[in-house]
């Protein structure tokens, strides 16, 4: 007979937003669970993120007098996912997701509004342009008493202050972070209100506080415990020594992808993540976890991809810390080039698409044709918007590589410096002409819409005035999107299509309903958190069913 | 603008403390993110140093300059960051105390970061730039080899010299602590 160490209803691996909710779903649905968390801090890569979700036909798209139905939101779906993710999966998050919102508004103190960001294909049939984001309204982390600072800070703690909807459309900082409204964040810092991925998590924090519902820190899942077929536990480390955690219902796997994992990211990905953007933790526990027991995997070579930008010194956790990489390929006067000089993407595209050409093998298939990458820009562009954190009035840093000629740049960095001239010669033709006949960057209403507004051209702006300047792009991921299959209920489904009876995943630990697409703002959180949502209420039912036996459940409901 | 003060008292001769002090090299490394200087010359030098905020570091480069160098008594100093709009004043200052047996430490550092964004840096690096300052005069205390606090007697009256007048006694560590390559 094995000694747990604790028993609980469900145990919940990880604290992010799929996490969470599945913890706050199961106690709802009458049992209790446990929330293991590996690090010292609780939220995961969701309290660094924009904490967005999106959610088709969410109740908040009246707000902006925008209609959705389930036929455009499948149809929108299925065309990005292209067949490459489980359509059943894909049916069951539109139909859920509205519910999620509805659960999460009226149990936790967490409130959202609708933002009006494009989807990421707005072009596409059945999209929308706005109000399938939303974002969560302010929290005021005081609430938390002292937990207040258990909640995973972003790099820079001034960040997750403003909306995104203030950031994009109230004060125009996308851009120019110059716009910042500083006494308004120094106001709200004082008072401990905090918006995006912060107050999503303080607001669902919070609850499990209230409710009970111990989160444990410093505890990382590492082993599921099996008997006959079923898991019934997981053996987690705390302190350097084992602890089992005994789980009556089951084990819900919310602690996110592999990212952060060198040997998983070289196993399985297309092209190796060499700037995560997330949280170093990530490394695939709760993959491997389900992998022992013979999960099915799906979907392990794709990732939420991000073109990164990072200076050199800057770590996050004691891990080198990469930046978005947002103004210095959308804003007007500045392109992304290969060593040949030669632009291969629409900049201005969701980020998710502009790293995939990174990974196009040359012709001969040695090496990658589009890396390494470089942003180039002009002191036109210098003068108006920052350069990762370096603003127009600030002193160019050292690792902003400059020269007066193209020519000179290109021979810093290493690029065929006839390609660069002859890039830009064309590209600048098109700002002239207002179209990119070559990548057709500003086509969409999406590219547009992270562009600059106040200018004559969102995103297409010549590059003729020096001095040029230079930064290397890298690719990067706000998470991997591969792991185990599962069903409609988030239960790991094994290589034969069973359900492994007790085990649950959600968030970037399952095989992601997206496929290889990105639906828009918040595709990663509104699917996760639908599934967290789902394993909560499903391994609740199973810890009445493990207790009572399935004919009482059965005559009782 | 962050501004730390700092005091102390030290049971070690002035003399000691000082010799101790005039040699970079001999307490830069206590520099709470210290990772090398270089000296420019006389007055000037670089140092980089890893700031440390939260979760979050940067290693930032300062030009340093001393702006005022009176023996036995007084250093000074200003620094501009040289990637980030930074800049930033601070001293150490020394005065006997008890006949000359103790000495008496002031420091202060000040940081102040320029830009729109000046009030929001200004705000994390508030409570580095106190710990920088504390945390060096107490390891630098610590550190002052004890044998010469016992050999030595009391110090002589300070003489005020200027940095470009400084000879023998001008910041030294360059040729033989600095690291180089930056």
């Amino acid at each position: 007979m094995r000694k747990w160490d604790l028993e609980a209803d469900v145990v919940v691996v990880g604290s992010g937003g799929a996490a969470l909710i599945a913890a706050i779903a199961a106690h709802e649905h009458g049992a209790k669970p446990v929330v293991l968390e590996r690090t010292d801090k609780v939220g995961g890569t969701t309290a660094i993120s924009g904490g967005a979700l999106w959610i088709p036909m969410n109740s908040h798209m009246k707000e902006l007098g925008i209609q959705d139905t389930r036929e455009e939101a499948l149809s929108y779906c299925k065309k990005l996912t292209d067949g490459r993710a489980d359509d059943v999966l894909v049916e069951r998050f539109i139909d859920v997701g509205p519910e999620l919102i509805q659960f999460i508004e009226s149990k936790t103190p967490v409130a959202f509004s609708p933002m009006t960001m494009p989807d990421y294909h707005p072009e596409e049939k059945g999209a929308k342009r706005g109000g399938r984001s939303i974002e969560p309204k302010v929290f005021n982390l005081n609430e938390l008493g002292e937990w207040k600072d258990k909640v995973r800070a972003h790099a820079l703690p001034f960040m997750g202050v403003v909306t995104s909807e203030e950031l994009w459309n109230t004060y125009k900082v996308l851009l120019n972070a110059r716009n910042l409204p500083i006494d308004l964040m120094m106001e709200r810092m004082d008072k401990g209100l905090y918006v995006h991925g912060k107050a999503l998590i303080g607001g669902l924090l919070k609850t499990c506080l209230d409710r009970k519902i111990p989160v444990i820190l410093e505890t990382r899942g590492r082993e599921l415990v099996r008997e006959n077929r079923r898991v019934i536990g997981v053996r987690a480390e705390k302190d350097g020594k084992d602890f089992f955690v005994k789980a009556i219902g089951g084990v819900v796997l919310a602690c996110g992808g592999f990212e952060w994992s060198e040997e998983l990211k070289k196993k399985f990905l297309q092209g190796v993540i060499t700037h995560p953007n997330t949280p170093p933790f990530n490394e695939g526990d709760g993959i491997i976890m389900a992998a022992e027991l013979g999960a099915d995997l799906a979907n392990m070579h794709e990732a939420w991809w991000m073109p990164s930008t990072a200076i050199p010194g800057d770590q996050y956790e004691g891990r080198p810390y990469s930046n978005l990489c947002i103004g210095e390929r959308t804003a007007p006067h500045s392109i992304l080039v290969n060593r040949q000089g030669r632009r291969f993407v629409n900049e201005a595209a969701t980020y998710n698409e502009v790293v995939k050409p990174f990974f196009n093998v040359n012709e001969n298939g040695a090496g990658y044709r589009n890396l390494p990458c470089w942003a180039i820009m002009d002191a036109q562009y210098r003068e108006k918007y920052h350069v990762l954190t370096a603003l127009p009035e600030d002193p160019d840093p050292e690792w902003l590589v400059k020269d007066d000629t193209l020519e000179g740049l290109a021979a810093k960095i290493g690029v065929d410096s006839h390609g660069l001239v002859e890039t830009v010669s064309r590209f600048n033709g098109f700002v002239r002409q207002g179209k990119d006949l070559d990548f057709g960057r500003g086509d969409s209403a999406y590219d547009r819409f992270v562009g600059d507004k106040t200018t004559p051209h969102p995103v297409l702006g010549t590059l003729e005035k020096p001095p040029f300047y230079a930064v290397p792009i890298y690719p990067g991921s706000l998470g991997t999107k591969g792991g185990p299959r599962t069903n409609k209920d988030a239960q790991v489904l094994d290589v034969r299509g069973n359900a492994i009876p007790g085990l649950y995943a959600a968030g970037n630990v399952m095989a992601a309903v997206s496929g290889p697409s990105y639906y828009g703002g918040g595709g990663t959180l509104g699917v996760g958190m639908t599934f967290g949502y789902l394993a909560g209420i499903h391994a609740a039912k199973e810890a009445k069913s493990q207790v009572t036996g399935p004919k009482q459940m059965a005559a009782s409901s | 603008m962050q501004k730390v003060d700092y005091t102390t008292s030290v049971e070690i001769p002035l003399e000691v403390m000082w010799d101790f002090i005039k040699d970079f090299s001999n307490w830069a490394p206590m520099l709470k993110g210290y990772q090398s200087h270089e000296l420019i010359n006389d007055k000037e030098s670089i140092w980089i140093i890893k700031g440390e905020f939260g979760s979050f570091s940067r290693v930032s480069k300062f030009h340093t300059t001393i702006t005022e160098w009176v023996q036995r008594e007084k250093v000074a100093f200003e620094l501009k960051g040289l990637n980030e709009p930074v800049k930033g004043f601070g001293f150490v200052q020394l005065s006997p105390e008890n006949a000359g047996s103790k000495t008496n430490i002031s420091a202060q550092l000040g940081v102040a970061v320029s830009g729109a964004l000046g009030p929001l840096i200004d705000r994390m690096v508030k409570p580095w730039v106190r710990t920088i300052a504390e945390e060096l005069v107490t390891k630098l205390v610590a550190a002052v080899p004890r044998t010469a606090v016992a050999e030595h007697a009391p110090s002589a009256p300070p003489e005020a010299i200027t940095p470009s007048a400084a000879s023998a006694d001008v910041p030294s560590g360059g040729a033989r602590g600095a690291k180089k390559g930056i």
